[in-house]
């Protein structure tokens, strides 16, 4: 009779282990503190970088990174401003992707939510704008 | 005859020539002499020995080699024109220098005369394809001891070489008149061709450049130049400079007494902008002067200087093996350099991705360098009066002073100093470091930090700069700080209290901050003991922060009052387990809140019973309002429990017992008059909850007792 | 003795089973619920949707 209970409670273990593994497929944490923190410093830089992407001076990079890919459309007296803006939201991502990695209790998922990002990045980019892919610049 | 025989006795002087080019051939500033030389001398025979015969004369050289340069044949002719008046055709297949060959060089002179001692060309023109576009107006005018080139390119650009010699003495002058520097790019050394090295692409220059010598070769060289609207970029634009003006001024003279020569550059950047990532560079009057010597082995650097506006002048001197650059002695002083100026301009943009990014620094400093045998022996840097503010407001330190002295194996002993600061919004007091250095270890046997009106003692303080950055750790005790200072200057809700702790060990692993030890709070009459504290990325953009807090015997009135909740007697242990802040923000954790053992009065007003029930929201029910109990302005209890497991923005919550069921109980009555308050909401969104709790604490001004 | 053996017999089975849902989950990387949130958060900071509305 113990055995059987045990048994029970292993089966009820192994119904309940799985069902925890689905019920983080439907979504993934991105509403803490943190996240909406880097968000916000993203959207406010946005409007700053916007014009660089669509100059193509700033590119979107296969890795879910921005890089300064022609500072020849930018005026000589602007580049070093673009290049900090550049390395400021670049900072701003790389932590936005640890950060949605360990609100949802998977450190090691980093570079898979970098790799997914690099994708949606480029899909949802504008016309006009430029991406890398395969080594190789394209544009929208 | 006369003149064939002077034409022997020019290639008699000019083979003459090809001998010393060869003995200095290993020296490139001979070279450049001859080069010109050369170019003359060849010039001179053609024309000389065309004038053998008329009324059409034609002479040919089919090769001339030697060290420096080469030519393929090389053909002159003079015709007679219609008018009488001569003509002269000079084509010259191909020169080379160097590496660079320019082919198919036509002179033709329309206007041509030549007398005993004299040829000149007034109406010219030079036909070079790889230098100008179009035919260069051109004159010329060559005596036995003298020639002139003179170019007008187009509209003010004119370049004038002149060539004077004698038996014993020889001068080269170049004059340029806003000359295009497109011009001579290709004969820039090599690097320029590399694909990704900036190319000059604008920029003129007007000025002289002299080269004087004598048999042995090359004896002085003067240089004063002024280049205007300079500009360059590579392909990708990130090293590029543009309208930048210059004056350059150099002399370089041999001192035949010493066997060397003595030289001395100057450049005066009076306008421009450079972009050479991540560094921009612009302003005006900057300034460098190099000035030395050279015996072919050692390149000397004596009193030289680099003076640029804003941030101050960095003198300095050395010895430099040559050819093989071995640095064997050099020394920098910079004194007196403003710190705002040199961080903005050179340190900021490299630390663009680092926690040092949103830097101020102001004040000035210090600093001297030196170099013995190829290794760094001594630095030292002072820092007088110098604030360093963080613009996200992280940190801060005011009125550092310090001397910094390092020295390759042997341990020194730095003294820094500042008047006051911050961090993480935490006062900071005066502080003295005597602090030890030996290579890149720092040692601190002992300090005492004033923090707020407490003082961290820090022992055993070790930091080590590693290749992943730098590890530090110490050891220390904290000397009871007030609560109500520390939440003042946290900014949160004021408390009461005093927080102090021993700490075994503080350690930074490059990641995180570790507590090894405990950290005790004294605060509302009771304890608060931190464990396992850990912050990590603590100067990052989102500070993670672990730890697990056991709080106990809390007096509830203090408590509530501090947080006008309305007033409950009583006593508390709350745990909090696994607790994450990210941000600052709890994440994560297990909370548990429940009637401390023993003996005491456990009274609860009505308002406190009221709030209580409008945190759980419309499920938690206490009919209250509607019952007999409102005429009760307080009840007994005899047990109060809350439970919260926060996650992913959920805060699940149970009561006393701890066997999660649809209704949970929040207060047990007992005596008399006597409540229970039931929970059922079991899952509260935590920002609601939030929400809720300040909607009920700020409907009264916090009460400090 | 049949109803007694039998599931002294699953065990192992069953902590194998166990142990293996216990080590998918850990490696199970919910690629299509990523690519939701990215899609939200980009959404936010491109502000894509205020620029829908003002097209």
């Amino acid at each position: 009779m113990v055995s059987r209970f045990y048994s029970v409670l292993l089966f009820m273990a192994l119904m309940l282990a799985p069902l925890t593994g689905q019920a983080q497929e439907a979504n993934l944490e991105i509403n803490t503190p943190a996240i909406a923190n880097i968000k916000q410093s993203m959207q406010n830089r946005h409007t700053q970088l916007v014009q660089y992407y669509t100059s193509g001076a700033v590119g979107l990079t296969q890795d879910g990174m921005v890089t300064m890919r022609d500072a020849n459309a930018v005026p000589l007296a602007q580049r070093q401003a673009v290049n900090t803006l550049v390395a400021a939201e670049n900072q701003d991502r790389a932590a936005l992707y640890r950060e949605i990695a360990r609100a949802n209790n998977h450190p090691e998922w980093e570079s898979k939510i970098r790799a997914t990002f690099g994708q949606r990045w480029t899909n949802l980019a504008r016309p006009g704008w430029w991406y890398q892919a395969g080594g190789a610049w394209k544009q929208k | 005859m006369g003149r064939i025989n002077g034409l022997i006795r020019t290639m008699i002087s000019y083979s003459r020539r090809l001998r010393y080019a060869r003995y200095f051939n290993s020296n490139p500033m001979y070279n450049r002499a001859l080069i010109f030389l050369f170019a003359v001398i060849s010039c001179y025979i053609l024309v000389f020995s065309a004038s053998a015969a008329r009324p059409q004369l034609r002479f040919s050289v089919e090769d001339i080699k030697s060290p420096v340069f080469q030519t393929k044949s090389i053909i002159a002719r003079i015709d007679s024109g219609h008018s009488g008046a001569q003509e002269l055709t000079i084509g010259i297949e191909e020169i080379t220098v160097q590496n660079y060959a320019l082919k198919d060089i036509r002179v033709l002179c329309r206007s041509f005369q030549w007398h005993q001692k004299e040829i000149e060309c007034t109406n010219g023109q030079l036909i070079a394809r790889d230098l100008f576009v179009s035919p260069v107006p051109m004159q010329f005018v060559a005596t036995r001891s003298h020639l002139t080139i003179d170019l007008r390119p187009s509209g003010s650009e004119r370049w004038q070489f002149s060539v004077q010699w004698d038996d014993a003495f020889w001068h080269v002058v170049l004059a340029i008149e806003t000359g295009k520097m497109t011009h001579v790019t290709r004969w820039l050394p090599d690097i320029s061709d590399h694909e990704n090295f900036p190319k000059l692409t604008e920029g003129t220059f007007s000025g002289r450049i002299q080269f004087n010598g004598d048999l042995t070769g090359l004896t002085s060289a003067h240089i004063d130049l002024s280049v205007d609207v300079l500009a360059f970029s590579d392909p990708t634009g990130m090293h590029a400079g543009e309208n930048i003006a210059l004056s350059v001024k150099s002399n370089v003279m041999r001192n035949p007494q010493h066997q060397h020569w003595e030289w001395r550059g100057d450049v005066l950047w009076q306008q421009g902008a450079v972009f050479w990532q991540p560094l921009f560079f612009s302003g005006a009057d900057h300034y460098l002067n190099v000035q030395g010597v050279f015996d072919g082995k050692t390149l000397t650097l004596q009193d030289s200087h680099l003076a640029l506006s804003d941030i101050g002048t960095v003198k300095f001197s050395g010895v430099v093996d040559w050819p093989d650059g071995m640095v064997h002695r050099f020394r920098l002083d910079a004194d007196n350099i403003a710190l705002s100026a040199l961080s903005e301009q050179v340190l900021k943009p490299f630390l663009a991705d680092t926690m040092f990014a949103e830097l101020e620094v102001s004040g000035q400093s210090d600093f001297t360098l030196q170099v013995r045998d190829g290794t760094l022996r001594r630095v030292k840097l002072s820092l007088d009066d110098v604030n360093i503010v963080d613009q996200r407001n992280r940190f801060a330190f005011h009125r550092i002073n310090a001397h910094i002295p390092w020295r390759a194996d042997n341990t020194t002993v730095a003294d820094i100093s500042f008047l006051n600061g911050h961090v993480l919004r935490i006062p900071l007091g005066t502080v003295r470091v005597p602090l030890e250095i030996k290579d890149s270890r720092l040692l601190l046997p002992q300090l005492a930090l004033p923090v707020l009106d407490g003082i961290l003692k820090l022992e055993d303080f070790s930091a080590a700069y590693t290749d992943d950055g730098w590890r530090w750790e110490f050891g220390g005790e904290l000397t009871p700080v007030s609560m109500e200072a520390l939440t003042e200057a946290l900014q949160i809700q004021p408390m009461h209290g005093i927080l102090s702790g021993y700490i075994p060990k503080v350690r930074y692993d490059g990641e995180s901050v570790s507590v090894n030890g405990v950290l005790q709070i004294n605060v509302f009459d009771g304890s608060v003991v931190i464990h396992q504290l850990k912050l990590i990325e603590p100067m990052g953009l989102t500070p993670h922060l672990t730890a697990d807090i056991a709080m106990r015997n809390l007096d509830l009135g203090l408590l509530t009052s501090a947080f006008s909740f309305g007033k409950v007697e009583g006593r508390v242990d709350i745990d909090v387990n696994q607790l994450e802040l990210a941000n600052w923000k709890p994440i994560h954790f297990n909370a548990r809140l429940f009637s401390s053992p023993g003996s005491y009065t456990r009274r609860i007003s009505q308002a406190a019973i009221r709030n209580i029930s409008a945190l759980g929201g419309e499920g938690a029910v206490v009919a209250i309002q509607r019952s007999f109990l409102r005429f009760f302005e307080e009840f007994s209890y005899a047990e109060i429990g809350w439970r919260c497991a926060l996650r992913f923005n959920v805060c699940y919550m149970g009561g006393i017992e701890p066997e999660p069921k649809s209704s949970y109980t929040l207060i047990r009555g007992g005596g008399i008059p006597s409540i229970n308050v039931m929970g059922y909401n079991r899952d509260v969104n935590w920002q609601e909850l939030i929400t809720r709790l300040q909607r009920i604490t700020q409907e009264n001004e916090p009460v400090i007792q | 003795m049949m109803n007694n053996n039998l599931p002294s017999n699953m065990l192992p089975v069953m902590m194998g089973l166990f142990l293996s849902a216990c080590v998918t989950i850990n490696i199970y990387f919910p690629a299509a619920a990523a690519e939701k949130a990215a899609d939200k958060i980009i959404e936010e900071v491109w502000q894509l949707d205020r620029e829908k509305k003002d097209e």
